[in-house]
């Protein structure tokens, strides 16, 4: 059974939120073509945003996800990109956000 | 009241600009955006803003922004903006060149809301400009069209987006006034009398050394009028 992530984040950025989680959607999406064409030079970028943007609306780990990803791409270790990728797609499924 | 600080962003990812105009503008800052080096230059001499927002790396095939920091610190014009470098990269050899080209600040990603906003605040603070107060009010000069509203044998009523004070000497070219052998008149504002909507004066103006012929052509005028 796969486990909820719950994140907490600031009633301030309620209304960006949305898109944000969105955006991510579309990474992912783009993230299996990348794959697909061992890209790393692509996703080593949506990873760099994401190590970013992600933690700065509060969802932590998944910027360290995208820390983990970008290291991963920029050294071209494949088995590591695709477990980075595998737990970007996860915590996707997964997660929650509760506005506090 | 004080007048919104402008803040102008350099960043191409779109998620990290809406994060931070939604900080900054909940702070009461006003924001502009750029996603190209293109845009930011040209909002950069629109806006003449208070402080910029540069992300150090933009784009995959972008040059990093070390040049533009040089430019900018270069120009008699934009020096004094503070400069914010964000980054997800801690290089240390980049932010020290960084620093020495005259970064104000560098803010690591992701941003942490309250340290940032406290260093935007304390820097804009130490870059405010005094407030200028002229002991003797500096005179300005100004040209704007305008219509005669009105006109009697010693004034004239002219809508325009100007409010005059009191006393002052205008300068009007006007057909008309010229065809009733105004040449010589003098023109002193009398009063503001009226705001017409937003922006939009009704000035009433002294006319001054009006001849006997300029006055009897004026009488022709409203006779020709109300005789319509």
């Amino acid at each position: 059974m796969t486990e909820i992530i719950i994140v907490q984040i600031d009633a301030d950025l309620e209304d960006i939120v949305p898109s944000f989680l969105e955006n991510r959607k579309k990474d992912l999406e783009q993230i299996e073509i990348f794959l697909k064409e061992k890209d790393w030079g692509h996703i080593e970028s949506i990873a760099h945003k994401l190590a970013g943007n992600a933690g700065s609306y509060g969802f932590n780990e998944l910027g360290e996800i995208g820390i983990k990803l970008e290291e991963a791409c920029q050294q071209a270790q494949f088995e590591e990109i695709k477990k980075y990728c595998d737990q970007y797609y996860q915590y996707m499924d997964n997660v929650k956000v509760e506005y506090k | 009241m004080k007048s919104k600080k402008h803040i102008l962003i350099l960043e191409d990812d779109i998620d990290i600009i809406k994060f931070l105009v939604k900080v900054l503008e909940n702070t009461g800052y006003a924001t502009h955006y750029a996603t190209s080096l293109t845009d930011f230059n040209s909002l950069l001499k629109d806006i003449g803003p208070h402080l910029l927002i540069i992300d150090f790396k933009l784009g995959r095939n972008t040059s990093n922004p070390i040049h533009l920091i040089e430019k900018l610190k270069n120009s008699s014009s934009y020096k004094s903006i503070p400069i914010f470098l964000i980054s997800g990269s801690l290089n240390k050899k980049i932010i020290t060149m960084a620093t020495q080209l005259g970064a104000d600040e560098f803010i690591p990603k992701p941003i942490q809301t309250n340290i940032f906003l406290q260093k935007i605040k304390k820097s804009l603070k130490l870059h405010e400009l005094p407030e200028i107060i002229f002991d003797k009010p500096k005179t300005v000069q100004c040209q704007s069209s305008g219509d005669i509203a009105q006109i009697s044998e010693s004034s004239l009523r002219i809508k325009g987006p100007v409010k005059f004070s009191t006393g002052v000497e205008l300068k009007i070219k006007s057909s008309l006034l010229i065809n009733l052998g105004c040449q010589v008149c003098r023109y002193h504002t009398q009063s503001s009398d009226r705001v017409l909507g937003p922006g939009l004066y009704l000035n009433e103006i002294r006319m001054i050394g009006v001849k006997e012929e300029t006055t009897k052509n004026i009488r022709l005028i409203k006779a020709t009028i109300n005789n319509k």
